[in-house]
């Protein structure tokens, strides 16, 4: 064994990356490389604006992932991360390289439901106003009516595990209409608000309400009791057996309720746009059907992607915050 | 010492308390946890009450701690009486109930937070955590302490409130034969220093020897104090003296733990 090992060190000291591992590192610059010949190339049957645009993405991310390799061969963390992220990277290059030769470059999956990359790319450039200013009127929707919402769930919630009053009041109305789903109440909805934006509002808010006031209850109603008794003879007050013991006490389950709750925002987002709103993404998408542009519906959904996602690693990053205490945190 | 306790302790007065658990679900019969029970503890006496499981240690301590109420009697502290939940009764379970969203500095300081006064009473919150041996362990959450650094804090968590009493349920009923052991110690220095009242339950004879001045044992069903039995042995105690066998003995018969037919000493 410890021979071995010393084996094993003196092996390490002369070359100091085995082959296997100066494959791996090189595997996504590799995979690069023939996106960006596959890209230059062969000629493309299908009509696009301009391929500039993703030409100059491929060779930024040539250039990133060269450099990477290289500081991999002297630093043990660039080392580490690229060879556990090569396999991933590898397949994502892969996959754009096999998807422009599917569309751009031979036309075997039909236009316009299935835009090249190239095309896709090119609308996330010349729309890109457009789309600015849809992102910010859905933001807006978003944030205005999932934070309505978030409140007025914690405050049910808390009032509902802790009054047991409150709790036989609301629940049976939790119960019987909490599960609706936010956007069927659209057709009442759109008739009872007298803009479609604050119907939207309404939407999302309400959406929101429901799972962040069931967990907020749950893990209020929860909370051990041994830590209202310890804190009341410390000197603590209702106030704070509420505000500093509860809730901190359930904000595990409370976090579970906003990330659901954000979820069925995000749904109800965008259904009110496509239904009603004359802005935001889910319109925008809506609009470019109409047209069959579907390479301006998958830019919008790019969009979509990396701000929803944006916005869940905005949400777990607080929860880390919050939550510093606790270990075997759920990982985003 | 007799000064610091004038200074801290306080007097407990137990009259005529009983305490019955109504509805133990279906068609349950209540449960008589307490039955008359009177008891004395006067100021800066070190009680242990022991008895079997089950016959109402608990239930005392939190009637006393005011988390609960009795169903008749009244308990008194310094001759006035207890309704409610006051820090000048700190109670430290058996789990030590820490906040485990608070850091140990934290936790020390909730009761001078809830009340407000946090700001002048900084200071105090620094000398507890010295005082039960934390210090270096103040950003510390729950979760990274031992049993018995976690029953340190809670120990200091009651103690920042100054309490006149401080009532214990088999605050080390969790912990090895040498934590425990240690905590004792630190349970005697802090009753020595401050002068506070103690009433510790505990389910281990030479426990209740080894710290009390007097031992309560509680007989299960009706849940009543048995016996009072008055530890008169000088302090710091020998554990395997005689003396302190005799009393442990007294306290076994006393729990009927000991056959009443005397066995015979040889079996041949
Ligand atoms: N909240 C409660 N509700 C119903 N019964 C209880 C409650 N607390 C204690 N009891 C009953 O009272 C009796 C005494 O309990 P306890 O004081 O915890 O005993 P000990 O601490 O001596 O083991 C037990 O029979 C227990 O089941
Ligand atoms: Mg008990």
């Amino acid at each position: 064994m410890e021979i071995a090992e010393q084996i094993g060190i003196q092996a390490k000291v002369k070359p100091k990356i085995a082959l296997s591992g100066v494959v791996r590192l090189t595997l996504p610059v590799v995979a690069l490389v023939v996106a960006l010949l596959s890209h230059t190339l062969i000629p493309s049957v299908q009509p696009v604006v301009s391929e500039r645009a993703y030409t100059i993405v491929l060779v930024a991310l040539l250039v990133v992932f060269s450099a990477w390799a290289l500081t991999a061969l002297y630093r043990k963390s660039s080392y580490r991360s690229l060879l556990y992220f090569s396999g991933i990277l590898t397949f994502i290059f892969v996959l754009l390289a096999v998807w422009e030769l599917l569309t751009l470059k031979s036309g075997t999956l039909p236009l316009p439901y299935f835009p090249s990359q190239v095309k896709i790319l090119d609308a996330l450039i010349n729309d890109r106003h457009k789309l600015f200013i849809c992102v910010l009127y859905s933001l807006r929707l978003l944030l205005i009516g999932y934070l309505i919402g978030a409140f007025f769930g914690l405050v049910t919630g808390i009032l509902m595990g802790w009054y047991k009053h409150f709790q036989y009041w609301i629940n049976p109305f939790l119960r019987f209409i909490g599960p609706i789903p936010a956007t069927a109440w659209i057709p009442v909805v759109l008739i009872v608000f007298p803009s479609s934006f604050t119907a939207s509002i309404f939407l999302i808010a309400l959406g929101t309400w429901f799972p962040v006031t069931v967990m907020t209850w749950s893990g209020i109603a929860g909370v051990n009791k041994s830590f209202f008794e310890v804190a009341r003879t410390l000197g603590a007050n209702e106030r704070y057996l509420v505000l500093r013991v509860a809730f901190p006490a359930a904000f595990p389950l409370i976090f579970i309720g906003l990330f659901m709750g954000l979820g069925t925002s995000f749904v109800t987002l965008i259904v009110a746009e496509m239904l009603g709103v004359k802005a935001g993404l889910g319109f925008y998408i809506t609009w470019a059907q109409g047209w069959a542009e579907y390479y301006k519906v998958y830019a919008a959904l790019f969009i979509m992607a990396v701000l929803f996602s944006t916005i869940i690693t905005v949400l777990f990053k607080i929860r880390d915050r919050v939550l510093i205490w606790q270990k075997g945190l759920i990982k985003w | 010492m007799v000064a610091a306790a004038i200074k801290e302790g306080g007097r407990i007065t137990v009259d005529g308390v009983s305490r019955v658990f109504e509805d133990q679900g279906k068609g349950g019969q209540p449960v008589v946890a307490l039955s008359k029970v009177d008891l004395d503890i006067e100021p800066g006496q070190f009680i242990s009450l022991i008895g079997p499981s089950g016959c109402g240690k608990s239930t005392l301590l939190r009637l006393i701690a005011g988390i609960d109420n009795p169903t008749s009697g009244e308990i008194k502290l310094d001759g006035e009486l207890i309704k409610d939940a006051h820090p000048s009764r700190g109670l430290v379970f058996q789990d030590p109930t820490l906040f485990p969203w608070k850091n140990i500095w934290s936790n020390v300081a909730t009761g001078p937070e809830s009340r407000g006064v946090l700001k002048e009473q900084k200071g105090e919150i620094d000398k507890f955590i010295e005082l039960v041996g934390l210090q270096g362990f103040e950003k510390a959450y729950p979760h990274q302490l031992s049993g018995g650094m976690a029953q340190r804090a809670a120990l200091a968590r009651a103690l920042v409130n100054h309490p006149k009493v401080l009532l214990l349920d088999e605050p080390l009923g969790a912990l090895d034969a040498f934590t425990r052991m240690n905590l004792q110690e630190e349970i005697l220095r802090i009753w020595r220093e401050r002068g506070t009242t103690m009433v510790f339950v505990t389910h281990d004879i030479d426990e209740a020897v080894y710290l009390s001045d007097r031992v309560v044992v509680m007989t299960p069903r009706p849940a009543q104090i048995k016996e009072v039995i008055k530890i008169d042995l000088p302090r710091p105690r020998v554990r395997n003296s005689t003396a302190f066998f005799e009393y442990r003995s007294r306290i076994l018969e006393s729990l009927q733990l000991v056959p009443e037919i005397e066995q015979p000493e040889y079996i041949v």
